[in-house]
């Protein structure tokens, strides 16, 4: 017995790859429901500011990511966009520092959920594209809250800010409700120059092992809400009663932890196992 | 915060006092005693470790621009790791994510050899490579130089994001030492996953005085200790007299807000 | 005489950023009413840092062209690697060149969301198969405090999923991993990380004062 529990100490890691591979297709295979649960604080957070955003005002989504944490992010821009769109609020995406590749993957997210709507670009939304952080990305931020059209004097495509509708009405931090940053990784930055300074409310769109490193801003009140991973996103898609990608790919999270706590409880039956032959008399 | 308020004000000055204060001890000869610090230790044993293996040492930089001090702090580290590896004749290698940090690597590394009479013996094109400023492409060229050039022992220095598992993964499977240094917390687990010793939150920063091994740099280790026991005490303080509706209470927690704009 | 130079240009930069730092907007009435003297320039200075980092900006790629044609000429280990390095580097600049000069290219196509793309999601993802190594070889519980953390990564990892929905759905709230799992998070982690983070700042405060002094860039 225990040199078969010794042998689970000895696996190759390719056995565990594979078992890996087997245990994430699952849900992309057989529909795996989602029990009910309620929404996190940090969920309700962003929800309630989208929800409470006037008509006059839009919010400002920073959406810095690429490929790399698209697997999370994605969903948590897909889910609010959405639901901007139900509401018919206004918004205005940009992307500061991180990565230039940023402006096309927002664009590839919102555009499909924008035409369904019935959103008119300029008009209803805008997306200013790609800045470069070369003084650190609160010099942007600061800029922005001070005067937008001087920071950001066209859009991603080259435009004007005078030609397009939207940003006449977007001068300054006065008329942002609240400003959503997703990134794999949000900078604090936000907290010091908008809510710190302003008091505008900001939301984060993190990925999951990022997550514990916001939970003191949230506590503090100086973030009103954040999504954390696919969980944040899952729980989003709840709320507003549209199961997407978010849903979707938590399921696959699921699994993927499972085979994780697996793989520790193997290697640890394996080394206890190995210790207690070690310690037998011969 | 764009200006300094009254009170952050009133915190810095009393901040480079205390500093400043231990400096000027230390250099009248009064030193106090720096507690051995595991992980910073450790970067001779791992450089130790290569020459006795007569494999390379790779110091892995991480992502943070010239500009922050967590660099500065990071090629501190690298000047007293690369003079040992010279003193010891060990091939080094510098892995470089940040464009604007390469010359000053290359510098450092240059003053390494040159201190110990072996400018000879460097090789700007070999000894400082500069792989990639994305962050994917950069942790598997890291994880892939480790690799191939088998390394005897990994060192990670500076601020990583979540592709740090992506390059120290590939040497923990080698079964080499590997000392990993981030000032943030966000990925200490997969570095204390993956490598032998983590230097967390002020150690990263106390690495470069303590290797030093100058006294007047060691005190101002001790003002550190201090600084955050300052910190503490006020947190308590308030924390204290925010529970309570006394008169007294409520005038410390006035006190302070008066100076905060 | 180089490091006498060095010293003295890094302190008056940083005595400039300090002192516009710690003076407020506007002097109170009582010093004269007047506004701080170098905020003025702080848009000045801060481009001047930024053009001399982006002259720095070249001299990586330009490293990495030499370190690779050098391996080429010299038909070092790994010749293949840098000729493909090379050929891909000059694919990318024409790519880019022509998606500049036209919005459709092939070549941008191919190279960016076929080939860049892909490969950034696949790495990603091998971070999955490294988790589960990790943890295989890493995970011990090996002592009291090790034993403690893995109940908490546990109730972490399974609260954090529908997974732990399912396990614990049919106990009353408080009892759900969900609800620990939040705990863990709320409580000890925001302490750790605070604490940390103090500590951190501290260290930064002291090492950049070192610096600035001139104590700490005895390597450069």
């Amino acid at each position: 017995m225990l040199s078969w529990l010794g042998r689970l100490g000895r696996v190759d890691r390719r056995w565990l790859y594979l078992g890996t591979v087997a245990v994430l297709l699952v849900p992309f295979i057989v529909t795996v429901p989602m029990p009910p649960g309620r929404a996190s604080k940090a969920t309700r957070g962003l929800y309630d500011a989208v929800e409470s955003c006037p008509p006059e005002k839009v919010v400002l989504i920073d959406s810095s990511w690429d490929m790399g944490s698209q697997a999370e992010n994605y969903a948590q821009l897909e889910c609010v966009v959405r639901h901007l769109c139900d509401r018919g609020v206004k918004f205005v995406v940009t992307s500061i520092g991180v990565t230039p590749l940023a402006p096309s993957f927002a664009e590839q997210v919102i555009t499909p959920i924008a035409e369904r709507a019935g959103y008119v670009y300029g008009r209803d939304w805008v997306n200013m594209g790609y800045v470069q952080a070369g003084g650190g990305a609160g010099v942007i931020i600061n800029g922005m809250c001070k005067d937008f059209h001087a920071v950001r004097p066209t859009d991603a495509y080259g435009r004007r800010v005078e030609e397009l509708p939207l940003l006449g009405r977007v001068r300054s931090i006065d008329d942002i409700h609240a400003v959503y940053c997703i990134t794999y990784s949000p900078t604090p930055e936000w907290i010091s120059f908008v809510q710190g300074q302003y008091g505008t409310p900001v939301a984060f769109g993190c990925m999951t092992i990022m997550g514990p490193s916001y939970f003191p801003y949230l506590d503090s009140g100086q973030l009103c809400g954040m999504l954390v991973g696919n969980r944040g996103a899952a729980e989003y898609e709840e709320l507003v009663g549209h199961p997407a990608k978010g849903t979707q790919l938590i399921m696959a999270a699921s699994f993927g932890n499972c085979m994780i706590i697996l793989a520790a409880v193997l290697g640890n039956l394996g080394a206890w196992a190995r210790r207690r032959r070690e310690r037998r008399p011969a | 915060m764009q200006h300094a308020d009254g009170f952050t004000a009133i915190l810095m000055a009393a901040f480079a006092t205390l500093i400043l204060a231990f400096l000027w001890r230390a250099r009248r000869g009064r030193v106090a005693y720096v507690r051995p610090i595991p992980g910073i230790a450790s970067l001779e044993e791992a450089v130790g470790r290569a020459t006795e293996l007569g494999r390379p040492v790779i110091f892995v930089m991480g992502g943070s621009d010239i500009r922050d001090i967590q660099t500065h702090a990071a090629l501190s580290v690298l000047s007293h790791v690369a003079r040992l590896a010279a003193r010891l004749r060990t091939p080094f290698l510098t892995l470089v994510k940040v464009a604007n940090v390469f010359p000053f690597a290359e510098e450092v590394l240059r003053e390494a050899y040159k201190a110990e009479g072996l400018l000879d013996q460097f090789s700007a094109d070999q000894q400082v490579r500069f792989l990639s400023q994305d962050s994917i492409v950069y942790a598997m060229s890291a994880g892939r130089t480790i690799e191939e050039t088998r390394a005897g022992c990994a060192i990670f220095y500076g601020t990583f994001d979540f592709t740090s598992l992506l390059m120290a993964e590939p040497g923990a499977q080698m079964g080499i030492i590997q000392i990993a240094g981030d000032p943030g917390l966000a990925q200490i687990p997969f570095f204390v996953c993956t490598c032998d010793y983590t230097i967390i939150g002020e150690e990263y920063f106390a690495a470069g005085a303590y290797l030093s091994r100058d006294p007047t740099m060691r005190g101002t280790l001790v003002s550190q200790d201090l600084i955050k026991v300052l910190l503490a005490g006020l947190v308590l303080l308030g924390t204290v007299c925010a529970q309570f509706a006394h008169p007294w209470a409520q005038a410390v927690v006035e006190f302070f807000m008066r100076y905060k704009r | 005489m180089r490091r006498a130079v060095i010293r003295l240009v890094t302190f008056v930069g940083g005595l400039f950023f300090l002192l516009e730092f710690l003076l407020p907007e506007r002097a109170p009435d009582w010093a004269g009413g007047f506004d701080n003297p170098l905020t003025p320039h702080l848009t000045d200075v801060t481009n001047f840092v930024i053009i001399v980092g982006t002259m720095a900006f070249l001299l990586g790629p330009i490293n990495l062209v030499r370190s690779h044609v050098s391996t080429i000429l010299r038909r070092r280990k790994g010749l293949l690697d840098s000729a493909a390095f090379l050929v891909f580097l000059v694919l990318g600049v024409a790519a880019a060149i022509q998606h500049f000069e036209q919005e459709a290219s092939l070549l941008y196509d191919v190279l960016f969301y076929g080939v860049l793309f892909a490969f950034g999601a696949s790495s990603m993802a091998m971070l999955s198969f490294y988790l589960v190594s990790a943890a295989y070889r890493a995970f011990r519980m090996s002592s009291l405090d090790a034993g403690v953390m893995m109940l908490a990564a546990t109730v972490v990892l399974l609260g954090q999923v529908p997974v732990g929905d399912w396990i614990t759905y049919s106990l009353p709230e408080w009892l759900h991993l969900k609800t620990w799992a939040q705990w863990v998070m709320d409580v000890p982690n925001n302490a750790v990380q605070r604490a940390v983070l103090i500590g951190a700042c501290g260290g930064a405060f002291a090492a950049g004062l070192r610096h600035w002094l001139g104590l700490g860039a005895r390597e450069l």
